[in-house]
This record gives C-alpha cells, sequence and structure tokens, in this order.
C-alpha cells in the first residue's frame, strides 16, 4: 500500500482554497478586532503597559494587512487538493475524529478507542478483519496502562464501568 | 586530579549507571509520544528520586531532560509529528526526507546532531557556565523584547517562497497566543465567555491538531489501497565523515545558539530549534534544497535544542532561577536532594557541579547509543500499513493534545487546528510560522508590556540599552538584507 500524489486529486484547487483560507481569516479576525473594546479593568486603564489589547490590535493589524495580500496574491500550493474519493476519505476521518472525541466524553477512552482503531482502517480500505480487531486490542490496552499507570495521566471513564 | 577521579568515582556506580540508561529510554520514550513532554517525563520519574543518592538522582532527571529533547524528532521525522515542540522544526526537514526513503539517514543526522550539540553545551557549561549565568542577568524585559523580534525573523526564514502565507501564517499564531488572560493585567481577552478558554489556547493541541491531524488527514486523502508496498529503508546509518565535514560549521552556529538561547531564562528549546533552523536556512550554501530533504536543516535545529539542555541549567545550578517548566522541575529535584542552588554552589559544592558536568556528558553518549539501536525498531513503525497507522497516530495524538491539562476542550482545538491546517496547507500556507509565532508570542507581548512599564510609556527609551539596540539593528539587517541585495542586483544590471 502506498501514497500517491496524482489520482484523486486536483491541482486547481490551491488557489480558491488559498483565497477561501485567507477571507476566513479576514473574518475572523474582524470579528477579534470587534471584541478588543470590550470594557478593561481599572488597573488595566492606569498601566503604562497600554492594557490588555494594545497588543492584540497591532497582530490584528498585520493579519488584515497580510490577509488582504494572500487574496489578491494567493501563492500556487505543491499539495495537490484532495477530489473524488480521496476526499471522501479525508472527510470522513474528521468526522470519524469528531465521533471519537465525542466518544472519549461519552464512553470514556477503552471503549472508544477499541471502536475507532477497529472501524478508522476498515473505513480506510483495509479489510483484513484480523488484524485489525488484535492490533486494536493490543494497542488501545498497551496505551491505557501506559499513561493510566505509567505517566500517571488519567484518562476518561466509561459512565458504565469501574477502572476504565 | 583528585576531584576529576572522585566525579568518576562517584558516576561509575552501578545504580548511577542503571539510572542514566533507564533515564535515557524513557525520555526518549516520552518524547516520541506527541504531546508529552520533558515536564511529563520529569514529573513521572521524580518520586523515584526521593530516596536516591544525590548522583544517580541527578542521574535519572538528567537522562530524562536529554533523551526526551531528542526522542521528539524521531516520530517529527517518520510521521511529520513532532513529539514535542522543540522538534516541530526538525519535521521540516526530516518528513521529506523519510518520504523519499531515508529515513534511516536522516535519524542518522539527528542522532549524529543531537549528541554533538548535547557535549558542546556541556563544554560551554563547564567553561562558561558561572559567567553566562552573570551574562543574562543583564536581560530586562527590554532585551527580551528585541530578543523575541530578533527570533521572529525565522518566521520569514520558514517562508521562503511563500513570505506572505508565511508571515500571515505567524501572525496568525502571534494572535491565537493572546486568547486567555492577559499576562500583565489578568484581563480576560477573545475568550467570549468561555470558562476554559480563559486559560488561553496551550501549544501541544496546536501541535498535534496543525501537524498531526491534518498529516494523517491527507494522507488519508492520498492514500491508495490498490497500489504495491513501497520500499522503506528501515534502521540507522550514520552519514558519511565527508558528509559531516562541510557541515561542520552549521553544527558550531545551531549548537552556539542553542547555548546562548537556553542560558536565557524564559526561551527555551523551541525558539533554540527554530532560529537555528531560520540561520542556516539564510546561510547555507544548499539553501535551495531547504524544505525538501536538507541535512543542514536536521543538523542546525537539532544541534541547537539539544545544546540547550546544557545551559538551560546554567541559571538553575548558577543563580537559582529556573528558566522554565522543565528546569523549574529539575530545581525541585536538587532541593529535594539537599542542593542548594545558587553562586555558592560553584565554590561550595563543586564536586556535585564536577558531577553534573561528568553525567551530561555520559547521559549524551548514551542517547547516541539508544538512538543507533532503538532507530530500527523505531522505523519499524513505517512498514505498519497505513490504514492502521493512522488510527494509531490519531489514536495517541488525541491523547497527547487531552493529556496536557486533562481537558476534552484541548481535544476539540486540536482537531480544530487539524482542519485549520488541512486547509493552510492545501492553500499554500505553512504551518510551522505558526508555531513559532505561538512559541515567542508570550514572550514578546510580556517582555513589551513589561519593558514599557519601566520606561514610563517611552518606547524610544528601549533603543538606549545596548544589548537590546546590538539585538534591533541584526533584526533590521536580516529584514533588510534580501532588499538591498535585490537593490545592489537591480542597479549592476542597469550598470550593465
Amino acid at each position: 500500500m502506498k501514497t500517491h500524489d496524482t489520482d484523486p486529486t486536483a491541482p486547481s484547487g490551491g488557489r480558491a482554497i488559498a483565497i477561501g483560507v485567507a477571507l476566513a481569516i479576514l473574518a475572523l479576525a474582524a470579528l477579534l478586532f470587534s471584541q478588543t473594546f470590550a470594557e478593561i479593568s481599572a488597573f488595566a486603564r492606569a498601566s503604562q503597559g497600554r492594557g490588555p489589547f494594545f497588543y492584540p490590535r497591532f497582530i490584528l493589524a498585520a493579519v488584515a494587512l497580510l490577509g488582504l495580500l494572500m487574496v489578491l496574491r494567493p501563492v500556487p500550493t505543491e499539495e495537490p487538493v484532495p477530489a473524488g474519493a480521496g476526499l471522501r476519505r479525508a472527510a470522513g476521518l474528521i468526522l470519524a475524529v469528531a465521533a471519537y472525541a465525542l466518544g472519549l466524553s461519552l464512553a470514556g477512552f477503552l471503549i472508544s478507542s477499541l471502536l475507532f482503531a477497529c472501524l478508522t482502517p476498515l473505513f480506510l480500505g483495509y479489510r483484513r478483519l484480523a488484524v485489525t480487531a488484535l492490533v486494536a486490542a493490543v494497542f488501545c490496552l498497551s496505551v491505557w496502562y501506559l499513561f493510566e499507570n505509567a505517566f500517571l495521566i488519567i484518562l476518561p471513564r466509561s459512565p458504565w464501568f469501574d477502572g476504565f | 586530579m583528585d576531584l576529576i577521579l572522585g566525579t568518576l568515582g562517584e558516576i561509575a556506580t552501578p545504580l548511577a549507571l542503571l539510572c542514566m540508561v533507564a533515564g535515557t529510554v524513557v525520555g526518549v520514550l516520552v518524547g516520541v509520544l506527541p504531546g508529552l513532554g520533558s515536564v511529563v517525563g520529569l514529573t513521572m520519574v521524580l518520586p523515584f528520586t526521593f530516596s536516591m543518592p544525590q548522583v544517580p538522582a541527578l542521574a535519572l532527571m538528567l537522562g530524562v531532560y536529554c533523551g526526551s529533547v531528542y526522542g521528539g524528532s524521531i516520530t517529527a521525522i517518520i510521521l511529520n509529528t513532532p513529539g514535542t515542540p522543540q522538534s516541530a522544526a526538525t519535521a521540516m526537514e526530516g518528513f521529506p526526507m523519510a518520504r523519499r526513503g531515508d529515513a534511516d539517514i536522516a535519524i542518522g543526522w539527528v542522532t549524529s546532531a543531537s549528541t554533538l550539540g548535547g557535549l558542546f553545551s556541556v563544554l560551554v557549561l563547564m567553561l562558561a557556565g558561572s559567567w553566562l549565568a552573570a551574562f543574562s542577568l543583564n536581560f530586562t524585559p527590554i532585551e527580551y523584547f528585541a530578543l523575541g523580534l530578533f527570533a521572529l525573523t525565522c518566521i520569514a526564514g520558514v517562508s521562503a517562497g511563500a513570505m506572505v502565507p508565511g508571515l500571515l501564517s505567524g501572525a496568525c499564531g502571534l494572535l491565537v497566543a493572546t486568547i486567555g488572560a492577559d499576562p500583565v493585567t489578568g484581563d480576560l481577552r477573545f475568550t467570549f465567555d468561555s470558562f476554559e478558554l480563559s486559560a488561553g489556547i496551550t501549544l501541544i493541541p496546536v501541535i498535534v491538531g496543525l501537524f498531526a491531524y491534518s498529516e494523517m488527514f491527507l494522507r488519508a486523502a492520498r492514500l491508495d489501497p490498490s497500489a504495491a508496498r513501497e520500499k522503506i529503508r528501515v534502521g540507522f546509518r550514520l552519514p558519511p565523515l565527508k558528509e559531516w565535514r562541510s557541515r561542520l560549521g552549521m553544527l558550531a552556529r545551531g549548537s552556539v545558539v542553542g547555548c546562548f538561547v537556553g542560558a536565557l531564562p524564559g526561551t527555551g528549546a523551541a525558539t533554540a530549534a527554530f532560529i537555528a533552523y531560520s540561520e542556516a536556512r539564510r546561510t547555507s550554501k544548499r539553501r535551495d534544497n531547504f524544505g525538501k530533504g536538507e541535512p543542514d536543516g536536521l543538523v542546525a535545529c537539532e544541534s541547537a535544542n539539544n545544546a540547550v539542555t546544557g545551559s538551560a541549567l546554567v541559571p538553575t545550578l548558577a543563580l537559582g532561577v529556573p528558566g522554565d517548566p522543565v528546569t523549574a522541575v529539575m530545581l525541585g529535584a536538587l532541593i529535594i536532594q539537599g542542593v542548594t542552588p545558587g553562586p555558592q554552589l560553584f565554590t561550595q559544592n563543586i564536586e556535585l557541579v564536577y558531577a553534573i558536568f561528568a553525567l551530561l556528558i555520559v547521559i549524551n553518549l548514551i542517547m547516541f547509543a539508544t538512538g543507533a539501536l532503538g532507530a530500527p525498531l523505531f522505523t519499524q513503525v513505517l512498514r505498519i500499513p497505513e490504514p492502521l497507522l493512522i488510527a494509531m497516530v490519531l489514536i495517541v495524538s488525541t491523547l497527547g493534545a487531552y493529556g496536557v491539562r486533562g481537558n476534552m476542550l484541548d481535544v476539540w482545538i486540536a482537531l480544530g487546528a487539524g482542519v485549520a491546517g488541512v486547509f493552510m496547507r492545501l492553500g499554500g500556507m505553512p504551518v510551522a510560522p505558526f508555531v513559532i509565532g505561538m512559541v515567542l508570542s508570550p514572550m514578546i507581548e510580556q517582555s513589551l508590556r513589561q519593558g514599557l512599564v519601566l520606561t514610563r510609556g517611552n518606547f524610544l527609551a528601549f533603543f538606549e540599552r545596548p544589548i537590546a539596540l546590538v539585538l534591533f539593528v541584526v533584526t533590521a539587517g536580516i529584514l533588510l538584507w534580501p532588499l538591498l541585495r535585490y537593490l545592489r542586483r537591480a542597479r549592476n544590471r542597469t550598470g550593465r
């Protein structure tokens, strides 16, 4: 199995994405700029350090200027833009990670990770079910043990079982 | 002579040697896992040191520290997923090398540069430790601001070929770092009344998202289940001596940058690595190869981030001032061991200082052996079928984001950064400048605001401090140099 840079991709969309990214950044910058007029504390007003929004306004000005430049002159990218099956796989994987994050809160680490580790390879076209199940079980249990007992990082628990 | 023999006797005990090896291996493992860094590794082993004698306890802590700084580079090379923030620069050259099938030699470069950079910093610590500590005391917020601006030139350095998108990415990183409580007055900024956001957005989830998540999403898009497996070289290969000889200057420069930046409290290995990488990109004879897997970049950033390990101990040992959370944990371990760091340490407890020097030398050599012996194992990762690998990397990365604060918000931030990273990369916007911006923003803002308080709001007074003035001039020189070169070329053309 290997990755390739040509088949499921269309390089022509890069310019449109660059403009879209720049416009999204400009919109976000405008939203954040509106927040810089929020009420500040009396201590901040008296400070010689010019208050909490002094520095962010400089950065926002730079973001606005650079964002406009990028909209006007987007740089062509070497990264091929996914299309067709490639795009579906990437979008599906993003949704799978979102579901996994949700699952962590609802079902705890072990259950959600086992499901994620079993279903993701299937979704990506890997059909050796026994290998996937074995790898998922060994990997998830090892990671769980390592984090909980060696690194002492308490992972999200399931509401149904004690201990995991 | 008695002192040297006594030091060797202390570090050559079986327990001390075991602690050095165990600490280095644990450190490399912690560094390899995205999201876990030196602090997690050190706090993990700290309880084991309580009942140990001084030297083995320090051996364990220093082993974890050095190993974790090195370990982060392995996943940066193999998976484009930096294990620690200081390895983010390594991914820029290491991953392209792995992609063209040279993961083994990339790990060889990184391991040897890390070891040599680490040894260089021990030498600096031995020869100039107390001088560097005294020099670092001259740094007021104004000098830190000048240093921060100087470090910002890295963004231009790593954005060659995509200057506007690179600068925009860096500016976005600077901006995102301002979310949360204002460092000077404590006022909340850009939190939209969210309690969770009042603590700000931390670096690790953003790195996990921009590098690990976005790489896996794009790998999934490019995946071709019907294609045959690529031949991948796994293992460890040392670069030929001839190749090394032409890069000794790069190694020296990277190590000097690491030693200097590391000795300044509050800076850290990530800043050092980015400055060294940017300098290498600017000055290398092979600068056209940067971004495509150029060993010069690997040598510069790896020697710099490992040189920090020795020099970061300078303010900790000589002044009792921890520069960052890592050295703060180290300071805690020293105090628990009954050592009082400070100027007297170098006069009243010189045996311990020599033992630390010797431990660092041996640990750097053990680190090389760990890398050489462990690399074949680490690079086996490349043989795992890609769909399985993608699932495993996403699980570990998610835990890395979660583990920083035990907070699900960080997982969602990582996912958001991952999606943003996909669009940034597809839109020709490099992601590394974003990380540089986030690393430098707190230092720049805090020092600027504190400097303005110190000078009663007079910014011109910033130029009256000699060290700051030198840094401002160098920064201006670096920024203006390409323009001057362009103008000179234009004049030459019109002259002809």
